[in-house]
């Protein structure tokens, strides 16, 4: 059974008996066929008993070839060409009565275009240009792209020639793109199917040309111009284009799809002639054409473009815009200038990273400065000055010259480390840990010099420069600290001082007033190479001391005995700044007694006749008037007795063996400044005070666990400084620093397990400044952080300190008194200190609030080398000691970090400078 | 009752069996950002056994003034009278103070800042322990006191010193210098019957603390307000990530080295671990007051709370810090006085009862207060008032017995008429120690009462070792 025989059956049988109106239904209704296709009907008769129908197209029955055929069973063929009458009239009349009849209209669509390709081909993901060529495409053609699982999604056309339509649109991933073109009031072409690259694909997109397609990255495409007949080839538009001027040349493909463009131009061309450079062709009018000069003659460079105008004459790469008229232009060679040196400063290389600033003449863009036949980096800062960087690891001496493409000036003779160097690079920075606030490059030259017996005399002789005067406020302390650590000469001083300073410590937490603070911590400075006698009675009878401890208007028993002195001072005195609570060893460590038990050495009442000695005394009368009882403090002069306060019984006090002239007992009757001296001479003379300052010295400037014969070396010194003279600082410090054990670690590889401290936040910060160089002044914002790791400075939460010096580090074994305030929250916030000051800046000078600058400059210029990077790191914070494991880490770092060298030398930083290794000095 | 509150927790623990597995995952995957320094055995974290409690210490640094907290209005042995007569200038109004009932049937006063207490206290989840300070051992009047001389091993050292009195509330130890505090004492006692399967330190100090939260063993976990510091340089850089990993177990035999690594992974391993527990927990509905700093350490506890169960600790101990009560002068100004600080105290303590509550573990949760010594009972001439001894404390929880004011609330009489004034300005001796407060805490926490003495070494010179404020 055919299809209209079917249909024919179906009609009948929905006829049903019934009596019904007489009439035909043509479906389908109003539908569309495109040029050429056939479209078949069926007619619905109802209500009459032959259901048979004639068909007619266009009112003819059976058609004709213009309106198109239909045939007895309803096949309608629609004409090859549009007719005039479209939509075309398909009707079907009953042929038992004429006058019953059904009508549709049927709409002939243009023949659709016919694709044979698309490009590019596979189709890449992302932003998308496709170009499909075939025939028929007529203006406002639409390309649908089908692709699982997105469906159809129509592209934006963006030109159509009668052979190839180019869209646009956004590719996703996916296996097959499928695709197809229609016209306006067309029907759809036929299909292609594309497959979609994976990644790493992009598109080119050569408009006027051929080479489209895709590709992937680093891929040379050749491309050539495709000029219509009357069309001249000007230049290419888009990146990449490897001669821009050249009809025929090649793209080198990005990391991305980019379309290049074939301009042309159909009015009259002009010929440009480049000598001694490329450019050359015909181009129009205004045309703006790329010239570049060519490779100068040996011994000469490039001068100037002449012969018409160019953008800059100057430039051997420069842009023409085409006059109307055939033109010349010259690129002009000269000899090239030979650069002269006349200063290099410094004169003399250090080790490590260096900078170099020349003067002289005929310095020109590319001059190059080579040390040693080392090209350095190189900053042309003016036609007479440069700026070169490099690393030096080298002693001795090494030629420096410069050049202009090729042409070398004069060579000067560059000293490469001190002259005469007295100790090594590494040994002057490891000593300038325990001795400044870390090493700079300018101290580490010194020492170098100097040697380390010639620097300490020199800093001992050298005047204290570090002051507080005038600072604002207590928030100032912090800031000032650290700019006089970083950028002060008296660094020993100040490092002593500051060790002082957590020994017989005072605090703002109770002083409260800058006013108070500043003279004590001057003192300190002042007094930190005078003997420890002078020290322990300067710091007694200093107000913010007698503020602090309560000596100050601290009177005499009452008449009933009610109330007693304050044994503030007169316990801590003895407990924290002199003696300990037990007795010692000369090398440090406790006495025992029979029964393996510590042995006091003092008890309740010796404080309380201590608190006696320490009475009657207030502070200085402002104005130089009389002395008044309960004064209120003033912090400019040391305390004085007021004698009527002041206890005059008998004094039992430290009971050894005292030499001669030196009290147990004081009398009755004495005044307050006899008490107090004598008093200050029991405590001093004690043989606990050696051990028990020598070692927590020891502790500040060189390592957490000293042995006890190191102790006791130093306390021996302590004891007699060789001239008979007990607590000479100056011998201690020299005998502290210049012992073996803390000379061991100057080379490499010395290391013994229990070495090093902890850098205390205070001295890690001013450390990582000095040995960048960097700039600081009293506006820095390092307060805060110091404060948030626990050492705002000056400001200890009590007599205590920040840490003790017996502190144990919990589960390591081993003490470490920094680590009482390196907890597992402010060791994080010590690295993100680091990343803070050098994590994410894209500037080589990394600021910190106002006070702080760093020029990581020199880090960049060797950043293009991971070895020479890390080799510089290391010989700037590490001394050049660095574990070769440690510079393996840092290496990979380096090596991995792909954002460039500005992130390498960041990179590089933060890893080293948050490393446990650093953090702990050795 | 009691039975209820067990199966309770027991439903929550099966809840959060599930939700720590699913956190588990995602801490590890974080944790790789840094590298293997983020592991930890996941399953582990639930062998923790028993129902969880958890001690906040409130600690209120400068020496609170308790005699304004909590004044007598009508009392069986003294009234607002007495209280006015010897506060005088800063004597606040009678008709001001907010009224709260004992169960002997005394009314005193709360300071008018803080209704939020008024309402705890009087809901029975408040109570009060009044004069309470550092003793040695017990004295009962100042000839007890004046029979020992300043510095005896039987007064505490130091009386009136700050730093001295802050030492030994927090460890205390009265005598000497300690390397530990209570509260990590505390927690090493019971690690192992509790925090065996810890994950993360079960002290953690949210607020400048140092003493009070170490123990022998017990490392206190830091956590500030703005919650737990990661690493910020490193990011998705691949490079840095795998140079810090490299770092922290580069062994290079140094100790020193070795120890600072050790605490430096701590610190990436501990903020790791909470910031990922954290950040799968539902947000705490409770709202806290704005810009009120205890607040603020208070809610990170509650949160810390609230992912306990991840963190593997049927134990954990919290200390919160509120400066600026040494007032010296000017102790009623509404802006840098007492005033505002116990109006934040008050409020504070209120979220944070509000989100035990939220929690489910308001029973299980007990915070009080400490400070290191409380002030004169009479003014200085700067209407302030000076270092003093014994003062009033705040116990807030569900399971405190609370509506009631426990010890023995002074006399506020000054010189010879008051047997407790040891500077006749009224400078009172506690007549409740310390360590009969930390006591009373312990045993409730889960410490024996024969035990005691490993976590408050001269617990025994007092007979009373049980408050009575914790049911």
């Amino acid at each position: 059974m055919n299809r209209s025989t079917c249909i024919s059956v179906l009609a009948a049988l929905v006829v049903a008996p019934a009596l019904l109106a007489q009439s035909i239904t043509v479906s389908p209704k109003n539908d569309s066929v495109v040029a050429g296709q056939a479209k078949q009907y069926a007619a619905t008769v109802t209500g009459l008993s032959n259901t048979s129908v004639n068909w007619y197209a266009g009112g003819v029955k059976g058609g004709n070839s213009t309106v198109g055929t239909i045939s007895s069973a309803g096949l309608y063929t629609a004409p090859l060409n549009l007719p005039a009458q479209n939509p075309v009239q398909i009707m079907a009349r009953s042929q038992q009565s004429t006058n019953v009849a059904g009508a549709t209209y049927i709409n002939i669509l243009a023949k659709g275009p016919t694709i044979s390709s698309v490009s590019p081909n596979p189709i890449p993901t992302g932003n998308l240009v496709v170009t499909i060529t075939g025939t028929g495409f007529l203006a406002g053609a639409q390309v649908i792209e089908t692709y699982a699982p997105y469906g159809s999604i129509a592209l934006t056309t963006t030109s159509v020639t009668p052979t190839s339509v180019t869209a646009s649109g956004w590719q996703g991933t996916g296996t097959t793109a499928a695709f197809m073109v229609k016209n306006p009031g067309s029907g759809w072409s036929n299909t292609i199917y594309v497959p979609i690259a994976t990644s790493g694909y992009y598109n080119l997109s050569v408009v006027g040309g051929t080479g489209t397609g895709t590709y992937t990255k680093g891929t040379v495409v050749p491309i050539k111009a495709t000029p219509a007949s009357g069309q001249t080839f000007q230049y290419w538009s888009g990146p990449n284009v490897t001669d821009p001027y050249s009809a025929a040349t090649t793209v080198t493909m990005s990391d991305q799809s980019i379309t290049v463009t074939a301009n042309y131009t159909t009015g009259p061309t002009y010929s440009l002639s480049v000598v001694n450079g490329s450019g050359s062709g015909n181009y129009a009018q205004g045309t703006v054409i790329s010239i570049k000069a060519g490779a100068p003659p040996a011994g000469q460079m490039f001068q100037s473009w002449t012969g018409a105008t160019v953008a800059s004459a100057t430039s051997p790469n420069t842009t023409i815009a085409m006059p109307a008229a055939a033109t010349m232009v010259t690129a002009n060679f000269v000899s090239i200038p030979v650069p002269t040196m006349s200063t290099v400063s410094p004169a003399i290389i250090p080790t490590g990273i260096y900078t170099l600033t020349i003067n002289g003449t005929n310095f020109q863009t590319g001059t190059v400065a080579t040390l040693g036949g080392t090209p350095l980096s190189t900053v042309v800062v003016s036609a007479s000055q440069l700026r070169a960087t490099g690393l030096n690891s080298a002693a001795g001496t090494a030629n420096l010259f410069v050049t202009n493409s090729g042409v070398n000036s004069n060579a000067i003779s560059m000293q490469l480390g001190p002259l005469n160097p007295q100790v090594s690079y590494n040994a002057a920075r490891h000593f300038l840990q325990q001795a400044a606030f870390g090493p700079s490059a300018g101290d580490t030259t010194n020492v170098q010099q100097l040697g380390i017996q010639g620097w300490l005399t020199q800093q001992f002789n050298a005047p204290k420069v570090s002051s507080y005067a005038g600072i604002a406020n207590q928030n100032s302390f912090t800031p000032q600290f650290l700019t006089n650590a970083v950028t002060n000469p008296d660094q020993l001083r100040q490092r002593v001082a500051f060790a002082l300073s957590q020994i017989l410590v005072t605090s703002i937490t109770k002083n409260i007033w800058t006013t108070t603070t500043a003279p004590f911590e001057e003192m300190l400075m002042a007094d930190a190479f005078q003997n420890y006698r002078q020290i322990l009675s300067d710091v007694t009878l200093a107000p913010a001391m007698g503020q602090f401890l309560d000596m100050a208007n601290n009177a005499k028993a009452n008449a009933n005995g009610t109330i007693l002195p304050n044994e503030n001072y007169a316990r801590e005195v003895m407990q924290l700044f002199t003696i300990g609570t037990a007795m010692l060893n000369i090398d440090g460590t406790r006495k025992l007694d029979a029964n393996n038990a510590a042995i006091p050495t003092y008890d309740q009442n010796t404080i309380a006749n201590f608190a006696k000695v320490f009475t009657g005394w207030t502070y200085t009368p402002p104005s130089g008037g009389a002395v008044v009882w309960g004064s209120y403090i003033n912090p400019n002069a040391p305390m004085v007795p007021y004698p009527a306060m002041h206890d005059t019984t008998q004094k039992t006090l430290l009971q050894y063996a005292t030499p001669p002239g030196v009290l147990t007992v004081l009398p009755a009757g004495q005044s307050p400044q006899a008490d107090l001296d004598q008093a200050i001479d029991n405590i001093f003379y004690h043989p606990n005070v050696a051990p028990f300052v020598s070692r927590q010295l020891i502790q500040h400037l060189v390592k957490s666990n000293p042995t006890p014969a190191y102790v006791q070396r130093v306390a021996q010194v302590f004891n007699n400084n060789g001239s008979g003279v007990r607590g000479d600082m100056q011998a201690v410090i020299t005998a502290i620093l210049l012992d073996p054990e803390a000379r061991q670690n100057d080379q490499p590889g010395m290391t013994q397990t229990k070495d090093g401290h902890l850098q205390e936040p205070a001295l890690f910060v001013a450390g990582v400044l000095r040995a960048l160089g960097a700039y600081i002044d009293n506006t820095n914002y390092f307060a805060y952080e110091l404060s948030n790791m626990s050492q705002d400075v000056y400001n200890a939460p009590s007599v205590f300190n920040y840490f003790s010096p017996g502190y144990q580090i919990p589960g390591a074994g081993i003490g470490g008194p920094e680590f009482q305030i390196y907890t597992p929250y402010s060791a994080i916030y010590r690295d993100n200190l680091i990343s803070n000051l050098f994590g994410a800046w894209n500037n080589n000078i990394a600021t910190y609030g106002p006070g702080t600058s760093i020029d990581l400059t020199p880090f960049v210029a060797l950043a293009g080398t991971p070895q020479t990077l890390v080799d510089a790191l290391d010989l700037t914070f590490t001394g050049g000691t660095a574990r070769s494991g440690l510079k393996t880490i840092l290496l990979n770092a380096v090596t991995a970090e792909s954002g460039g060298n500005l992130r390498r030398a960041q990179t590089g930083l933060y890893l080293l400078l948050s490393s446990s290794y650093y953090n702990v000095w050795n | 009752m009691e039975l209820g509150t067990i199966e309770k927790k027991e439903i929550m623990t099966m809840k959060s069996r599930r939700d720590f597995l699913r956190i588990g995952v995602n801490t590890l995957t974080a944790a790789t950002a840094v590298g293997a320094i983020g592991k930890f055995s996941a399953m582990n974290a639930w062998a923790a056994t028993g129902p969880y409690q958890a001690l906040v210490c409130v600690y209120l640094s400068g020496g609170n003034d308790g005699h304004n907290m909590l004044a007598p209005i009508t009392t069986s042995q003294q009234n607002y009278t007495a209280y006015a007569a010897a506060r005088q200038g800063l004597a606040i109004p009678q008709a001001s103070l907010l009224q709260i009932g004992t169960k002997k049937g005394d009314t005193y006063g709360l300071n008018p800042m803080m209704p939020e207490l008024q309402s705890l206290y009087t809901a029975g989840k408040a109570a009060i322990l009044a004069n309470v300070g550092m003793l040695v051992i017990p004295l009962p009047d100042k000839n007890a006191f004046n029979q020992y001389p300043a510095g005896s091993p039987n007064l505490p050292v130091n009386l009136f010193s700050h730093s001295d009195q802050t030492s030994q509330w927090q460890s205390a130890q009265p005598n000497g210098v300690s390397a530990t505090g209570w509260g990590g004492r505390l927690a090493d006692f019971l690690a192992g019957s509790y925090n065996s399967a810890g994950q993360f330190p079960a002290v953690v100090n949210n607020g400048g603390c140092g003493l009070y939260c170490t123990g022998a063993q017990t490392l206190p976990g830091v956590v500030p307000s703005q919650g737990p510091a990661g690493l910020t340089g490193v990011g998705n850089n691949v490079a840095r990530q795998q140079g810090i990993q490299q770092l922290l177990t580069f062994d290079n035999g140094l100790q020193l080295v070795q120890a600072a690594n050790s605490i430096q992974n701590r610190g990436v391993t501990e903020a790791n671990l909470l910031n990922n527990a954290l950040a799968a927990a539902p947000a705490l509905q409770t709202v806290f007051p704005s810009g009120n700093q205890l607040g603020n350490q208070l809610k990170m506890a509650a949160r810390i709370i609230g992912v306990r169960s991840q963190l593997g600790l049927g134990r954990q101990i919290f200390f919160c810090n509120l400066g600026g009560f040494d007032t010296h002068s000017n102790q009623l100004n509404a802006y840098t006085g007492q005033t505002p600080l116990l109006q934040q105290l008050s409020q504070a303590l209120a979220a944070f009862y509000n989100a035990t509550v939220e929690l489910g573990v308001a029973q299980n949760v007990t915070a009080f207060t400490a400070s290191e010594f409380g002030r004169t009972v009479m003014p200085n001439g700067n209407a302030g008032t000076d270092h003093a001894w014994g003062s009033h404390h705040i116990i807030l929880g569900g399971s405190v017995l609370g509506g009631d004011i426990y010890g023995q609330y002074p006399m506020l009489t000054t010189g010879n008429a008051n047997p407790l004034d040891v500077t006749g300005r009224g400078s009172l001796i506690p007549t409740t120690a310390v360590d009969q407060y930390a006591a009373t805490l312990a045993q409730w926490f889960g410490v024996a009462q024969a035990n005691l003495p490993a976590v408050l070494p001269n617990v025994n010179n007092f007979a009373a070792q049980n408050l009575g404020f914790l049911g």
